[in-house]
């Protein structure tokens, strides 16, 4: 996949990242303590730069940069849990059941690392009630009594999670 | 001007959004009723009704049901699903992400609480190693006991009795001798008495191997009367109710070895040279049984760096090695043999 920018793109571009990519990497340096970790999310976070629709329009391209470099930090974090939950998952079958394939391997933690980064961000009652309810099935009176409310409330925490969902997928997608 | 002719198409905008709002809204109620046990033929009548009124509905409709679709098809496999629960147990609060040391405490309180169970924990052990760490140590009565990788072990000494127990993983010790007081190594597949000597212990999952580097152990399995000497040069397994025939080693070599950091093996199967190296790496090193135990193995592996080891491997074998994450290396079997290029002069040989 390549990336096209007319050349007015490119030379913006090319401008912030001149002056500000050595910027970017030391403030990312600081904040993880490792020099070949900051130099990574660095580069990711100049590809976002230029694809950003924004690009010349950007006003504060350092906020920007933050911004961007700290969802990656957060989104890297996530990745390597997702990854660590689930290898431990698997190895605690591993006797029991054959080795899945490698590639279905990293698919799946990378499926699992969007769900959960969708999920993550709605409330807590909400997510409980729509876990509950996807994960393990329940009936809105069950999930009623487990959480200790009323159906009505259940129903309208499903309602939520949805919505919440739902705008979270149009984020993405631009 | 400007100003006056942008306000109505502003407050259009904001319209539109709200109308977009109302219309994500319905669609999350009527899926939830849907999904209810009090929905009847007429709702779902109602539904189709209210969907073919505008694509807009069927568009927010659709967008729920991909990411529900997603949803389940990850909680239809029991790892994926207790992925999902633990990762979203804990309160919501994306800054919770902020370094991966909350799954790291997370990941350890899961291993902690089976360790808890298991008889032969080695959490309190009296010495041990981490993973890529070997340790010589004195023991009280001048015995010389090493530690190789992710190894622990517990010290009981009495007037009567040396007891060494050997909780996870290889020791090689060199016994002082002290007629008074015999020397036992124990694990959970038997015993083993020192009788004057220096030998390696082995602990895996499937048994106990003792290799004799010099003079004799007495070798008692778990549940069984008789005891079975083992001389230098020999190599046995324990296994509950059972130490398996002696096989011939090289007890010089292994010696050298084991004080080199390296792993000898003489005519092993490839699986259980992979499962002997991954004692020595972080993380999982994963292959297919079937693939690997016609493949039989003689070499001296480096295994401070077991990189190397699995290159020296593959340029023996038709092997593919993937590092998948720093956590997560794939060996597999290819068809068609290394190319020439690849192969080195190392110490690795196929058999």
């Amino acid at each position: 996949m390549s990336l096209i920018l007319c050349p007015r793109r490119r030379d913006v571009a090319e401008m912030l990242y001149t002056q500000h990519h050595s910027w970017l990497q030391g403030w990312l340096r600081k904040k993880l303590g490792c020099a070949h970790g900051a130099a990574d999310i660095a580069q990711d976070t100049f590809l976002r730069l230029m694809a950003s629709r924004d690009l010349l329009m950007l006003q504060e391209p350092r906020a920007f940069l933050t911004r961007t470099a700290t969802r990656l930090l957060i989104d890297d974090a996530r990745h390597k849990k997702i990854e660590a939950l689930y290898l431990e998952e698997l190895a605690a079958q591993l006797e029991h059941a054959h080795a899945p394939d490698p590639a279905k391997m990293l698919e799946a933690v990378r499926a699992l690392a969007y769900l959960v980064s969708v999920l993550e961000t709605l409330p807590e009652k909400p997510r409980q009630a729509f876990l509950m309810a996807q994960l393990e099935e329940l009936g809105h009176d069950e999930i009623a009594s487990r959480l200790s409310v009323s159906s009505r409330m259940v129903r309208k925490y499903l309602v939520q999670a949805l919505v919440h969902c739902h705008d979270a997928l149009e984020q993405v997608q631009p | 001007m400007s100003e006056l002719a942008h306000q109505p198409a502003h407050e259009a905008e904001a319209r539109a959004a709200t109308v977009r709002a109302t219309i994500v809204r319905q669609a999350a109620e009527w899926l939830v009723l849907l999904a209810s046990r009090e929905a009847s033929a007429a709702d779902e009548a109602a539904f189709n009704a209210w969907m073919a009124a505008d694509p807009a509905h069927a568009r927010a409709v659709g967008a729920m049901r991909g990411f529900v679709g997603k949803l389940n098809s990850a909680a239809g496999d029991a790892s994926q699903r207790a992925v999902l629960r633990q990762a979203l147990h804990k309160p919501s609060n994306s800054r919770g992400w902020r370094g991966a040391a909350a799954a790291m405490l997370l990941l350890g309180a899961m291993i902690g609480g089976w360790q808890l169970f298991n008889p032969w924990s080695a959490i309190f052990a009296d010495l041990r190693t981490d993973t890529a760490e070997w340790k010589n140590e004195v023991l009280p009565d001048q015995s010389h006991l090493a530690l190789a990788s992710a190894t622990a072990v517990d010290i009981k000494f009495s007037a009567h009795e040396r007891k060494v127990a050997l909780l996870k993983g290889e020791i090689l010790v060199d016994v002082a001798p002290d007629p008074q007081r015999p020397f036992v190594v124990q694990t959970p597949h038997g015993t083993m008495r020192a009788l004057g000597t220096r030998f390696v212990v082995t602990l895996t999952d499937n048994g106990t191997t003792l290799t004799m580097l010099h003079s004799k152990v007495e070798a008692r399995a778990d549940g069984q009367e008789d005891a079975r000497v083992v001389m230098a040069g020999e190599q046995v397994v324990l296994s509950p109710a059972h130490v398996s025939t002696p096989v011939a080693i090289d007890a010089e070599g292994v010696a050298a070895a084991w004080s080199a950091h390296q792993l000898m093996v003489q005519d092993q199967p490839l699986n259980q040279v992979l499962d002997s190296l991954w004692r020595y790496r972080r993380g999982i090193v994963m292959y297919r049984n079937t693939d690997m135990d016609a493949m039989h193995v003689s070499a001296l592996l480096p295994l401070e760096d077991t990189d190397r080891a699995l290159q020296l491997l593959a340029s023996s074998f038709p092997l593919r090695i993937r590092h998948l994450t720093p956590w997560l290396t794939w060996v597999e079997k290819v068809e068609k043999p290394a190319p020439a290029d690849q192969v080195s002069n190392g110490p690795a040989q196929g058999s």
